[in-house]
């Protein structure tokens, strides 16, 4: 069952699917080098969407991840296939900026892009060097989202880069990927004070307590559901959402009140 | 439908690890019943962090302890090189594990201390691998996936439950030993990709999966709900979920 505590997880049991949705904040999308992913295509994650009750999806293709030159534009078929369920973070690459472009690339698409997407860790470049302003300041004007792979101690997208970014942009929406894995008691400490910055669950299921970790700090009100799809399954995560320590209303915060709320005021 | 968990573990720690752990026995039975696990195979930490005699009396005497009863427990025995004559024999050891209760070895050289090769451990395998005893590799506890390789290969009728606990997905790892060995089983522990259940059920056939958790390292719930939702039948999903154990179990007549 799950949890026998939670209504929620016991209707999960028996119907083998959540009753309510899931917003899904972090995702990626084909294949990989470093990993055999059997489910990875833009229709295999819309057929997992459909398994699994999740109503949208909003990712960064693998190919897009790692070619700094010619892999957007497989974001942008995916969605153009997807209309409905898809919208794409268009990649920044620290070390191959075009801020003119990109922001125009995502500003005469608002059809595809939720915003933009900047892994530091990846990159080897601080996601706090200023050298990003100009992509930041446009999402603050526009409402867009930032996702940021966000890592416990790294020098790049640890808690003081992206606190940092936070004092620069106030009113910017930042969705910490991955919660600072590690260190999302010291990340959800520092980042309480900024209403618009968020916290997502990507890796966090794999170390028991560190989604109460968070809860218990930064409440539910700022925490959103993502998967990492395909590295981790839908169902991956919202196990440990079921099964975590936290209320029913905390579960269903995460898998779809947050977002929907989020996707709202950004008009997304 | 019973549940039954290949990777479960309890036992007070002092180094912080796992994050949040799962002290004692009571309180593990206290989280098989919030999440409705019906039993498993069961290690004591205090077999690597105290001692190895230490931990596999203390998780004897908990799997047949009065509490346990309404669960199906077995426990698990760490094991070493016979040559300091530290643990049962070759020979006396799968009679021992039937008298107390115990379901499966693992193996941790990194932990215990001793170099995993023919000469330290090829006899123990051997009678293992006769009796059709469960043996754990498991990368986390110090086993490397080279070395599983080897075992497979010296003892490739062994019943080993395999895991391989890189926290990414590790197919180009694990499918080339599933494919070869018959009498290997994977531990689903740390499969956790987006259709992996599924390929691998298609691949090698359910029978070689086994549900597992590892808890209290990670949430019980994120494999129950994978599991619980794989685009699988449901006769194939009762064989993951504990039928597949419950059989390895029989054949090597320690249920």
């Amino acid at each position: 069952m799950i949890n026998k505590n939670s209504e929620l997880a016991q209707v999960f049991w028996r119907d083998g699917r959540l009753p309510c949705p899931i917003l899904d904040f972090h995702a990626h999308m084909d294949e990989h080098a470093e990993i055999y992913f059997p489910f990875s295509s833009a229709d295999d994650m819309v057929i997992d969407m459909d398994r699994n009750g999740v109503k949208r999806l909003f990712f960064c293709g693998h190919f897009a991840l790692n070619d700094p030159l010619y892999g957007e534009q497989y974001n942008v078929s995916a969605v153009r296939k997807y209309p409905d369920r898809l919208k794409a973070y268009h990649i920044i690459h620290s070390r191959h900026l075009d801020p003119e472009r990109e922001i125009r690339e995502v500003d005469e698409a608002p059809d595809v892009y939720a915003g933009f997407k900047l892994l530091g860790d990846y990159n080897r470049f601080p996601v706090s060097d200023p050298v990003h302003d100009p992509y930041y300041d446009y999402l603050e004007r526009t409402h867009k989202l930032l996702l940021l792979h966000t890592w416990g101690g790294s020098a790049y997208d640890g808690v003081e880069n992206v606190l940092a970014i936070a004092r620069r942009f106030p009113r910017l929406h930042i969705i910490c990927g991955h919660s600072f894995f590690g260190t999302q008691k010291e990340g959800a400490e520092a980042l309480k004070p900024f209403e618009n910055v968020y916290f997502e669950l990507t890796a966090i299921p794999i170390v028991r307590g560190y989604l109460e970790d968070i809860v218990d700090i930064l409440g539910s009100e700022r925490v959103l559901f993502g998967t990492d799809l395909p590295w981790f399954s839908t169902m991956h995560g919202a196990g440990m959402v079921l099964g975590a320590q936290i209320t029913d209303r905390d579960r269903e915060n995460i898998f779809y009140r947050n977002g929907e709320r989020l996707i709202a005021e950004c008009g997304l | 439908m019973k549940i039954l968990d290949c990777n479960l573990t309890f036992g007070a720690t002092n180094n912080g690890e796992p994050y949040k752990n799962c002290d004692t026995f009571t309180d593990l039975l206290e989280e098989l019943d919030r999440c409705g696990i019906g039993g498993g195979l069961v290690r004591c930490a205090y077999s690597s962090t105290v001692g190895v005699n230490y931990g596999n009396d203390f998780v004897a005497r908990c799997v047949n302890s009065d509490a346990a009863k309404a669960f199906e427990l077995y426990g698990v025995w760490a094991v070493l090189p016979p040559f300091t004559n530290e643990t049962p024999s070759p020979a006396a050891l799968p009679d021992e594990m039937r008298n107390n209760r115990i379901g499966a070895v693992y193996l941790s050289p990194r932990t215990h201390r001793y170099e995993l090769n023919a000469l330290t451990m090829g006899e123990c395998l051997d009678a293992l691998e006769a009796e059709k005893i469960p043996v754990i590799l498991n990368t986390a506890y110090g086993v490397s996936m080279t070395q599983i390789y080897e075992i497979m290969a010296a003892h490739p009728r062994l019943t080993a439950l395999i895991a391989d606990s890189d926290c990414w997905p590790n197919a180009r790892r694990l499918y080339p030993l599933a494919q070869r060995y018959e009498s290997l089983r994977l531990d689903l522990s740390y499969i956790m990709d987006a259709g992996g259940i599924e390929d691998m059920t298609a691949r090698f056939g359910a029978e070689k999966l086994v549900f597992g958790t590892a808890f209290p390292y990670r949430y019980t719930g994120s494999m129950l709900a994978v599991t619980r939702a794989a685009a699988i039948s449901e006769e194939d999903r009762a064989k993951i979920f504990g039928g597949n154990l419950m059989n390895m179990l029989k054949e090597a007549g320690l249920r």
